[in-house]
């Protein structure tokens, strides 16, 4: 039988809570632009081509 | 024809079905425009039915603070204000909330440029594998592009530009800078030099595309930069069983990113595609979240994959890019 080489950390090392930690501060963070309106100012300015973005200008 | 294509192209269109658009010439300018998906779609593509995370991270930035000074010199309540308001916080928290959910399979699997790159590059042509340090150059385009220019490159009258955009993003140019001029004579008019160098850019782009596994992914594109971290912190998680592994080399062959997945499953390179999953012939890779259902598999020792042995030990399993080889394929 071919003795297991092992090349990584176990799955034990798995950071489980640090995914919850940024999925909070995440939905945090969009709660807090909506808050300040940037969803609004982004719906302005997205619904106008942007011509430097696109190569012209 | 498989499942992640078939999502990829499926994305592609929802995301770009404002189909109206592209006999009008006109963008659309609808409230889903509020929010953004996470992949590079440009927003001036006249099919574009949401934001794209960088354009609309930019144009925050650039458009700086939303208060309006009272007298000649702005208080310190207006300044601190400024600075509050003038954060893309929305596009960060929604960017953390995809990276912290699944790393960057947002990329692998719902990417319309990353599906254009999927699909040039299976042309038979001979294949490159550029040096690992050319992929550093996608956090440069993050900091120095999108984050530090349009803060800090201020024109005579006060204003900056979102530079990524304007200097960098093929997919701008492709979904918008080709198609609109096409569509609005009047636009033809006014393309200049920068429009030469776009196109420039974008061929450049394409023609990388056929010989070097996603080359904007790799070295150019600010999401790929922003999740890939997340790659080792997300819900979705990646691992292999290497103590089985034959090193037969499937999984490098088939890697969308140019990675050997033995050694570098949650590389941040890695956009999740799960190809190598795919054709392990001996089904070693496996994806493990708490919205998938758990594996079923079953090792011929009777331990679950990726789950504790009968005897107590933990599998072997590889899970950052610093575990070695025993070959290199």
């Amino acid at each position: 039988m071919a003795t297991p080489t092992p090349t990584g950390p176990a799955t034990a090392a798995h950071p489980s809570r640090l995914p919850w930690a940024f999925l909070a501060a995440g939905l945090a963070l969009m709660l807090g632009g909506i808050w300040l309106g940037e969803t609004a100012r982004i719906l302005d300015k997205a619904t106008q081509v942007c011509l430097q973005c696109i190569g012209i200008g | 024809m498989n499942l992640r294509l078939l999502v990829q192209l499926v994305a592609s269109v929802v995301t770009n079905a404002n189909l109206k658009g592209f006999f009008t010439g006109k963008i659309y300018d609808g409230v889903l425009k509020r929010g953004c998906v996470p992949t590079l779609n440009c927003y001036s593509c006249p099919g574009a039915l949401f934001s794209c995370p960088v354009g609309a991270a930019q144009v925050t930035l650039t458009s700086g603070g939303t208060a309006e000074p009272a007298g000649p010199v702005p208080t310190l309540r207006e300044r601190l204000w400024n600075v509050l308001s003038g954060t893309p916080w929305f596009i960060l928290g929604f960017m953390t909330v995809v990276g912290a959910l699944a790393g960057r399979a947002t990329c692998g699997w719902l990417c319309p440029f990353g599906l254009l790159q999927d699909l040039l590059h299976r042309l038979p042509t001979p294949k490159w594998r550029p040096p690992k340090a050319m992929r550093l150059l996608k956090y440069l385009c993050l900091v120095v592009l999108v984050v530090l220019m349009p803060l800090f490159w201020v024109d005579s009258f006060g204003y900056s530009e979102p530079a990524y955009c304007k200097y960098l993003c093929p997919a701008g140019t492709l979904q918008g800078g080709i198609l609109l001029p096409l569509l609005n004579p009047d636009l033809r008019g006014v393309l200049g030099k920068l429009f030469a160098w776009k196109m420039t850019v974008l061929l450049l782009f394409l023609a990388a595309m056929v010989f070097v596994a996603r080359p904007f992914c790799s070295w150019a594109c600010p999401i790929g930069a922003f999740l890939a971290p997340f790659n080792r912190a997300s819900l979705l998680r990646l691992q292999v069983e290497a103590d089985r592994c034959v090193k037969c080399g499937a999984c490098r062959k088939v890697c969308v990113a140019g990675l050997d997945p033995v050694t570098e499953l949650d590389s941040g390179d890695c956009v999740r595609c799960l190809e190598c999953a795919r054709v392990c012939p001996l089904h070693l890779i496996h994806a493990e979240a708490p919205f998938l259902p758990a594996p079923t598999r079953t090792r011929p020792d009777g331990a679950q994959p990726g789950g504790a042995q009968p005897g107590g030990a933990q599998p072997a399993t590889v899970s950052d890019t610093s575990a070695p080889t025993a070959d290199s394929h």
